[in-house]
């Protein structure tokens, strides 16, 4: 009798755990791709090299080819609208390929690599107006009050520029401090993303710290992802561009519920793969493996999300799907 | 008598490579084993790369080609080659690329469109990446050969007027030194 009892609830116990063990597993978090258009269509012309991916306001989807000295319009399912761009020094052409780009409201920014000019464009690729800044640039984000908050490469002596707010037309309006900065060019490199109601969020690509402003551009917050070191590593004199160490952060974006995603890079457990998605607290909420190694990560705020893949060569959107959160 | 053959044949076994190699029989060693005697070799098979023209080979992994100002230079120096009155009289402008793991026609096609993009619409060969490797490229070779496809120097890849300049000055000597 005793020893049926003690049995039973052993059995019981055990049986316990098991099903507490299994429900946290299905309690947790989990942000799911599912494929929905492609760019170019299989059969289109490749892309040599994508550089940046933006849409607008309508879901069209903008894609700049590097090496194609061109930006290329897409429709949301992926048919290709318009084809802008050559090489060559007259205005509205690219002297050199369009890397990166930004859309907000009907105004399209450019920029060529390894420049310090913008290039802003109606969504229509009619050329309203450049603006040369200081020092090559990064990334860019054009921000609803009508600045762009720009990243730049900057000298130790004024690393505190390296994220300014501009005015369209490249007059300085307010230097924005980054935490922790090194005052090396290099490893002060920054991504950035915005979200819809003009919050910043910015990571260094080379030191373990993304940090988000409010529309502001006050600092809310910094915090550092887990599991990944401190920083590359890797002996950087100041001022000095000998060697590039591998990045730790690779893009940043926000979706359209304030979550942000952050790319790693060569430090991961799948490098150019792992995406942590946390809150502006740095709470990691979940993780996701993209399917391709890639350098670039696009959140449309419409809930799709855009990577580069196949060595640049294409384009993919999925639309994110949340599970638990 | 087994025991002699077995003898025989293991002493032609071992044997055999040395006597090849001073018969000459056997695979011949590559003939192209030098860049430059590949390239020379392999400049007549290359479409669209005219026969008694001085040729300005370009050598480069495209993978690679990430350095803006490489690329700059790269095309700029394209433009100024193939510029009306630059040059008395045309040269063969021929790409040799590294092959990498897509699938040819692929980066084929993808090169064209480069290339067609970039104003620079030349003829181009791949080189599949083992040769390449052998080659020791650290980022872009440039040589020049004659018109009777005789290597004459390796160039550094002009990336200012000046270097284009003079480029464009060696070419012509070499034209010169052909003629007479």
């Amino acid at each position: 009798m005793h020893r049926t009892l003690i049995v039973t609830v052993l059995i019981i116990t055990v049986l316990g755990h098991i099903a507490m063990a299994a429900g946290g597993q299905k309690r947790a978090k989990a942000v799911v791709l599912h494929e929905i258009a492609r760019y170019p269509w299989a059969g289109g012309e490749p892309f040599t090299q994508v550089g940046d991916v933006a849409t607008d306001r309508d879901g069209n989807v903008y894609v700049t080819d590097e090496y194609q000295w061109s930006v290329r319009k897409f429709s949301p399912n992926g048919a290709m609208l318009a084809r802008y761009g050559r090489r060559g020094k007259l205005p509205g052409a690219f002297q050199s390929g369009p890397a990166r780009i930004d859309c907000l409201n009907d105004t399209l920014a450019v920029i060529g690599m390894g420049s310090n000019r913008v290039q802003f464009f109606t969504r229509e690729f009619q050329p309203i107006a450049e603006a040369d800044l200081p020092g090559a640039i990064l990334d860019l984000a054009l921000l609803p009050d009508g600045s762009m908050a720009v990243a730049t490469v900057q000298p130790p002596a004024r690393a505190d520029r390296t994220l300014t707010l501009y005015t369209k037309s490249g007059a300085e309006e307010l230097p924005v401090p980054l935490v922790g900065q090194r005052r090396d060019p290099v490893l002060d490199m920054t991504c950035l993303a915005r979200d819809r109601n003009g919050l910043l969020a910015v990571a260094y690509r080379f030191v373990n710290t993304v940090m988000v402003f409010d529309n502001h551009h006050m600092l809310l917050k910094s915090f550092s992802l887990p599991g990944l070191p401190a920083s590359s590593g890797g002996e950087i004199a100041a001022g000095s561009f000998n060697g590039m160490p591998d990045e730790l952060i690779r893009d940043i974006g926000f979706d359209e519920r304030g979550n942000i995603f952050v790319l790693s890079g060569e430090f991961s457990a799948h490098p150019g793969r792992d995406v942590f998605v946390t809150d502006y607290h740095g709470t990691v909420r979940a993780t996701v493996l993209l399917p391709d190694r890639t350098g670039l990560l696009y959140l449309d705020q419409r809930g799709n999300l855009f990577t580069r893949e196949q060595k640049r060569t294409v384009v993919r959107k999925y639309r994110l799907e949340y599970r638990r959160f | 008598m087994k025991r002699i053959l077995r003898i025989v044949m293991i002493a032609g076994m071992l044997l055999w490579p040395v006597y090849s190699g001073v018969a000459g029989v056997g695979p011949a060693a590559t003939p192209d084993s030098s860049m430059e005697e590949y390239l020379r070799n392999a400049l007549p098979l290359v479409a669209g790369v005219t026969s008694g023209r001085e040729s300005v080979v370009i050598v480069f992994d495209f993978l690679r080609f990430g350095c803006v100002p490489c690329l700059n230079a790269f095309l700029d120096l394209c433009d100024t080659l193939r510029s009306p009155g630059v040059l008395t009289s045309p040269v063969n402008i021929v790409l040799f690329i590294r092959r990498d793991k897509e699938s040819k026609h692929e980066q084929e096609r993808r090169m064209r469109s480069w290339l067609r993009s970039s104003g620079a619409d030349l003829p181009f060969r791949f080189v599949e990446a083992e040769r390449y490797e052998r080659f020791g490229i650290a980022d872009v070779a440039l040589l020049l050969f004659d018109r009777s496809r005789v290597f004459d120097a390796f160039v550094p890849l002009p990336k200012t007027g000046e270097e284009r300049t003079f480029l464009i000055k060696r070419i012509e000597r070499l034209k010169e030194s052909v003629a007479r």
